[in-house]
């Protein structure tokens, strides 16, 4: 009998630790915790049309999350949505050719003030403009605020601290450009150009006409703007001089993959320093924008792509891996260092009442009432709701 | 009176001369090979040559491909997959999990390679993990493997068949659950995204026209249109007992499909036991009919027993009655025993007509292969003594023949 117990104990216990190792794989929240379905059909429910999805970045706005979706299928609209955290439910949601923009690819990054969410578009051999959204009327319409430079398409955007102006980098030029809200007028700033010698080496690599290009921009505590250039190097943007200077500072990098090093996330912590990640390698790094230092504090995780971050309460928020990596969730000790990869994400699905696992995770955010939202880029991408 | 009755006694006499028992199966162990653990899911019938082929490994080193020729009866050994698709140490694979398909365009088999789970799982994009799944073919007549080259990076192929009218293959990969299109005219590859996150369902099929059927995760089923290049899906849940099925489940969408070659009709199976005929058209779903659980509840065995049950394998008779063993995986109806079950669709009344020990069958799988005689044919295994869970180590891999309308030793 007691030879039984031992037995069936010991399989029970070797179950449970297999088990274990196996969900170890997934970050999975609390249980109230869960995704939200966008993009299934469901009878009777607003749902994005199927392969226009994708979603690619989102903000908080007037008790919406905003998003901005990529398309999985390059012939159909990138588009922008309505979600209501009240509600819980897809609100609505206007696509970008009746912009008057067909064929366009939606710039990184969404920029907000106040009510108005601003998103940019390019796409090759085209002219792309700036967008703007009023979250708050009855109906989302894109307003086009015309282009910063003729044959240039918005390739990245941000807003200015004081909320007069968006920033933005060029596509294909990766040129500078500031848009004055109250005036309506674009000015483009010299200086963050690909030079030639960049962009020989990245033709040399053969990479495609984006890969070294600013996909994101931070600011700091004094409204100065920080992007990247060509070969991973660091450019500013001094608010009061309206200058852009080279900082002399390159991105953390693995030998020869400077060519298509860029900044893929910043976020501003409340020591004033500026965290951010690397595309290729996906480095974590700090930068001082006082004393003009960077410190590389290294890799979350095996992946490349340190695709989105957010701070809170001394810990730096990250996702590291974009497909055909699989996206891990990460956070940063600002404290004391080091790294705590959590792994992938598996929060229960509202629609299907079960977990789903999410491959691809392309932003964070944290919200006003203190939860996270991570977005999903994928055909059926969901909105997850975690309360750290 | 007494000829009212006489159709129904000659059934009944026809009926208790053809009863089933273990005379109209054989179970036949695989050669040549050290560790024959399992051969999950990869058995296909090629009608070219009256044989099926069987892929069978040992979840580490090697994946053998066997043959069963149908006429000689015999089963050998005709190649190695690492060795025969010239795959080096860096692109190793586990087992074959497709099903082994038969283009009928050109006689080939097709088939998938499979990383075989956890190792795949674990290490997945570390430089020394794994790489992905291959698309491969195999000529059963030549006996040469090729290797058509991978499909999604770092992903495995739990799926794939053949769309006969376009000459085009279907795949599932794991673990993202793309949905993906291999044609074979231009050798062209279209990942058409993830279409089923939560769980990648492990099998899919193909009609006439070349539309595909496989579920998404809610367990709604959804149609691949290649006319269109498009998905469309069923407006409704396939049928399923909410209150007793765990949403888990439910996600876990197909198992095992066959078809009645006579009606066209086909029948599949969902991973909480629910037995579907559906009539496919060319151009939408077409009509789905429950045929309720693979078994109905007794006394003796509870509802919930069987939504839980295993039954990873279909197959349709010449009879167009349909066969399914149930249980495996630790799931099973009679305990440590699986069960043969029988389902005439028309009336939808299902009986179990053999129970075997897990010493001699632990599970089987396999949809749809049936030879020219009639024969039904599964990739199973037998449990052995050991540590390890199902067929990942205690187990031996066989090839299970039955036949429902005639006796096989004789």
């Amino acid at each position: 009998m007691n030879r039984l117990f031992v037995a069936v104990s010991t399989l029970l216990m070797t179950a449970a630790l297999f088990s274990a190792t196996k969900e170890d794989l997934y970050f999975k929240g609390g249980k109230e915790d869960f995704g939200c379905d966008l993009a299934h059909p469901e009878k009777g429910k607003l749902k994005l049309p199927y392969g226009s999805a994708n979603v690619q970045n989102a903000v908080e706005v007037n008790g919406y999350v905003v998003g901005l979706t990529c398309p999985e299928y390059r012939k159909q609209p990138p588009l922008l949505f309505r979600f209501s955290i009240k509600d819980v439910r897809l609100w609505d949601y206007t696509d970008f050719n009746k912009s008057g923009a067909p064929g366009m690819r939606p710039a990184n990054g969404l920029a907000v003030m106040g009510n108005t969410v601003y998103a940019g578009t390019y796409a090759t051999g085209k002219t792309g403009c700036l967008l703007a959204f009023d979250v708050s009327a009855p109906e989302l319409k894109a307003v086009n605020l015309g282009a910063p430079r003729k044959e240039d398409g918005v390739f990245c955007l941000t807003a200015s601290k004081d909320g007069r102006k968006i920033f933005g980098t060029l596509f294909p030029s990766n040129g500078f450009f500031v848009y004055d809200i109250a005036g309506k007028t674009f000015k483009v700033v010299a200086g963050a150009e690909i030079d030639s010698a960049s962009e020989d080496a990245v033709r040399f690599m053969h990479m495609d006409s984006t890969s070294h290009l600013c996909k994101a921009l931070g600011i700091d505590n004094a409204g100065n703007v920080y992007g990247s250039t060509g070969m991973g190097r660091l450019f500013s943007y001094s608010l009061t001089l309206d200058k852009i200077t080279l900082l002399g500072i390159s991105l953390p990098y693995c030998q020869n993959h400077q060519a298509t090093n860029r900044v893929e996330s910043w976020t501003l912590a409340p020591n004033g320093k500026l965290y951010g990640g690397t595309s290729m390698d996906g480095y974590l790094f700090s930068l001082d924008p006082k004393a003009g230092k960077l410190v590389n504090l290294g890799k979350p995780v095996m992946a490349g792509n340190l695709r989105s971050l957010a701070v809170r309460n001394n810990k730096v928020y990250g996702l590291c891996g974009e497909m055909p990596e699989y996206t891990h969730f990460f956070t940063y000790d600002m404290t004391e260092g080091g790294f705590e990869d959590l792994g992938m994400l598996r929060f229960r699905n509202l629609l299907i009442n079960s977990k789903h696992v999410s491959y691809t995770v392309s932003h964070l955010l944290f919200l006003k009432d203190g939860r996270l939202l991570f977005t999903e880029n994928d055909l059926f991408p969901s909105l997850i709701f975690y309360n750290p | 009176m007494h000829f009212k009755i006489l159709p129904f006694m000659t059934a009944m006499l026809a009926y208790a001369s053809f009863a089933i028992t273990l005379a109209n199966m054989k179970t036949v162990e695989y050669p040549d090979m050290a560790n024959p653990h399992s051969s999950w899911g990869s058995i296909g019938y090629s009608s070219e040559t009256n044989k099926v082929i069987i892929g069978v490994c040992d979840h580490s080193e090697a994946i053998a491909i066997m043959e069963w020729n149908c006429r000689t009866k015999k089963m050998t050994r005709r190649n190695w997959v690492a060795t025969s698709g010239h795959l080096q140490k860096w692109q190793w694979q586990g087992k074959i999990h497709s099903q082994i398909t038969e283009n009928k365009n050109d006689g080939w088999m097709y088939f998938g390679t499979d990383g075989g789970e956890s190792r795949e799982e674990f290490y997945m994009d570390h430089p020394r993990g794994y790489h992905g799944g291959y698309i491969m073919k195999y000529n059963p007549v030549t006996y040469e493997t090729i290797n058509l080259g991978s499909a999604i990076r770092y992903e495995s192929i739990k799926e794939l068949v053949v769309d006969q009218k376009n000459n085009r293959l279907y795949g599932i990969s794991y673990p993202a659950d793309h949905f993906f299109i291999k044609d074979l005219a231009t050798d062209s590859l279209f990942d058409k995204g993830m279409i089923n996150k939560a769980h990648v369902a492990r099998t899919l099929f193909t009609d006439k026209w070349g539309n595909a059927y496989y579920t998404d995760m809610r367990s709604y089923l959804l149609k691949y249109e290649p006319a269109r290049d498009t998905f469309i899906w069923s407006s409704d849940y396939i049928p399923v007992d909410s209150a007793k099925t765990p949403a888990w489940l439910r996600r876990d969408g197909l198992r095992a499909w066959a078809k009645n070659e006579k009606t066209g009709d086909y029948y599949f199976q969902t991973n909480y036991s629910r037995l579907l005929q559906i009539a496919p058209q060319e151009k939408g779903l077409g009509n789905i009919k429950d045929l309720g659980y693979l078994l109905d509840p007794s006394p003796e065995i509870a509802d919930t027993s069987i939504i839980s049950a295993n039954s990873p394998n279909l197959a349709c008779g010449k009879n167009s009655r349909l066969y399914y063993w149930i249980g495996g995986h630790g799931n099973y109806l009679v305990k440590d025993s699986i069960c043969l079950v029988e389902c005439d669709p028309k009336t939808k009344i299902k009986k179990i007509l053999l129970k075997r020990p897990k010493s001699e069958i632990c599970e089987a799988t396999g949809s749809n292969i049936m030879d020219k005689e009639g024969n039904i044919y599964w990739a199973a295994y037998r449990s052995i003594p050991g540590k390890s869970t199902a067929e990942s180590g205690n187990s031996r891999a066989l090839l299970i023949i039955f036949n429902p309308e005639k006796e096989l030793n004789k």
